[in-house]
């Protein structure tokens, strides 16, 4: 009798567990680059696409296939929890199954069991009992600091048992916090591409400097890695590092709007992430906003320096007009449809400061018009054109040391390991 | 932002720069340890079929 396709694997489990063994342990060998783009969709949201392009070895071929015409491959090592807008697709765009998560701890189960075998060939290990642990180890759900602090208890009394399991300790403590993707592929005989993308939320508010972890980029013999800057913003720099040591490895181009990095290495620290830090292009915002600030704090102060306001109180039509248009530019500038959410957020305390000299020039304004007394209206008017002149000098300075929107020549080679 | 941070230079040191930004993790999970080295097809195929045999033996 054929057993049915959720049986297949029972059967299959311990042949897949050995082509697992040698591929996970020698990642740089099989897949040849691992390419990560980072779109930033919000200020809460960016999106992830890693494109993994590999060659299952001919020696394992065989033991991955399942099914006629199906061989399962481990992508990656994904963390135990929910993803977001997950999606997995070959190089066509069609979509690519993936084992159930059950399917894929049959094999995770056989493969402890098979690692531990080999961290013990040299030792009497009758009794050497590793069923709970493993069982712990291979359990779906999401582990809970306490469950990987018994995982970590019962792992150290095995070692002192059996005196050493560095293979095993390594694998399980990867498929305690992780389990692996496993593509279900058609083929397997030539060069593949395969991509997995979701969403991740960004985890602490921060304007301008993103962390985006990034343990991946020694899974592969290259690593390439390009961030998709959203409009009006620029990647003042862009660097591999590690966040324990500060450490870096990679570094992009500088003020682009689509700075790539290039890594190859077996080691890129403890904590490996690609930092990047955003910036606003001069033209589209700062730089008109300063240039307003600047005639608003001229408008208030030239009057209050050289003019004769009490004069003007009486006569303050044409005064005021004068005034409130430039009200009409700020909207202008504030208002903008269709905006990136990210840019909004950058711009925030930009526009607060045009929205101060507004305010400051619009209180001046309604003083002229409402006939308040010389005394005050000297007062409002003084204090009105410092505070305007004070905004300016900050968006001037945002304004000059903002990126421009030419696009700059590439650094030398952004390839180039640093 | 008060006016001294506008116009303080940005720090460049990379050590700890996860706790200054926003971070967007991975979904994948970090070696912790690394494996200590590659295993060849063939120890693993014999390391399965004694681990089967153990199991066997201990009526798993």
């Amino acid at each position: 009798m054929q057993p049915w396709p959720a049986e297949v694997l029972e059967e299959r489990a311990g042949d897949v567990a050995v082509a697992f063994a040698s591929l996970l342990t020698r990642q740089a060998a099989w897949c040849h680059r691992r390419v990560e783009t980072i779109s930033v969709i919000s200020h809460e949201t960016v999106r992830r696409s890693v494109s993994v392009d590999f060659t299952v070895p001919a020696e394992h071929r065989a033991d991955l296939q399942i099914a006629e015409g199906q061989w399962v491959v481990p992508l990656a090592m994904l963390a135990k929890r929910a993803l977001v807008h997950f999606d997995l697709r070959d190089e066509a765009a069609e979509s690519v199954p993936l084992l159930r998560a059950e399917e894929t701890r049959i094999i995770t189960r056989e493969l402890l069991y098979l690692v531990l075998d080999l961290d013990l060939a040299d030792v009497e290990s009758d009794d050497i009992d590793a069923e709970q642990l493993i069982e712990r180890v291979v359990a779906m759900a999401p582990p809970r600091s306490a469950d990987l602090g018994v995982i970590d208890v019962e792992l150290a009394a095995l070692e002192a048992r059996a005196g050493g399991l560095p293979g095993f300790s390594a694998l399980a403590g990867r498929l305690a916090h992780g389990f692996p993707l496993c593509a279900v592929v058609r083929e397997v005989g030539r060069r593949r591409v395969l991509k997995f993308a979701y969403d991740e939320g960004l985890g602490r508010p921060s304007r301008l400097t993103h962390f985006y972890d990034a343990p991946g980029c020694i899974e592969a013999a290259s690593y390439h890695a390009e961030v998709a800057v959203p409009t009006e913003l620029r990647a003042r720099r862009t660097q591999l590092a590690d966040d324990a040591t500060g450490e870096l490895f990679a570094s992009g181009p500088r003020d682009a709007d689509r700075p790539a990095l290039y890594f190859a290495g077996a080691w890129a620290g403890v904590e490996p992430g690609i930092s990047v830090r955003y910036g606003t292009e001069r033209g589209r915002f700062l730089v008109p906003a300063a240039l307003v600030a600047w005639l608003i704090a001229l408008e208030l102060a030239l009057p209050w320096l050289l003019g004769d306001l009490g004069r003007l109180a009486s006569e303050a039509g044409p005064a005021i007009s004068i005034l409130l248009s430039s009200s009409a530019v700020f909207s202008g500038l504030v208002l903008r449809a269709g905006e990136h959410p990210l840019l909004r957020v950058v711009l925030a305390p930009s526009r607060l400061w045009l929205a101060i000299a507004t305010i400051a020039l619009v209180t001046a304004a309604g003083a002229l018009g409402f006939h308040v007394a010389s005394g005050p209206l000297r007062w409002i008017w003084g204090i009105g054109a410092l505070v305007a002149v004070v905004a300016a000098v900050i968006l001037t300075v945002q304004a000059a040391r903002a990126p421009t929107a030419r696009r700059r020549p590439v650094r030398d080679d952004p390839y180039a390991p640093v | 932002m008060t006016h001294m941070r506008l116009f303080r230079a940005k720090s460049d040191d990379l050590k700890g720069i996860r706790a200054r930004s926003a971070v967007v993790r991975s979904a994948e999970v970090a070696p912790q340890r690394a494996f200590p080295r590659a295993i060849t097809r063939d120890e693993a195929r014999a390391a399965l079929e004694r681990s089967r045999a153990r199991r066997a033996m201990n009526g798993d």
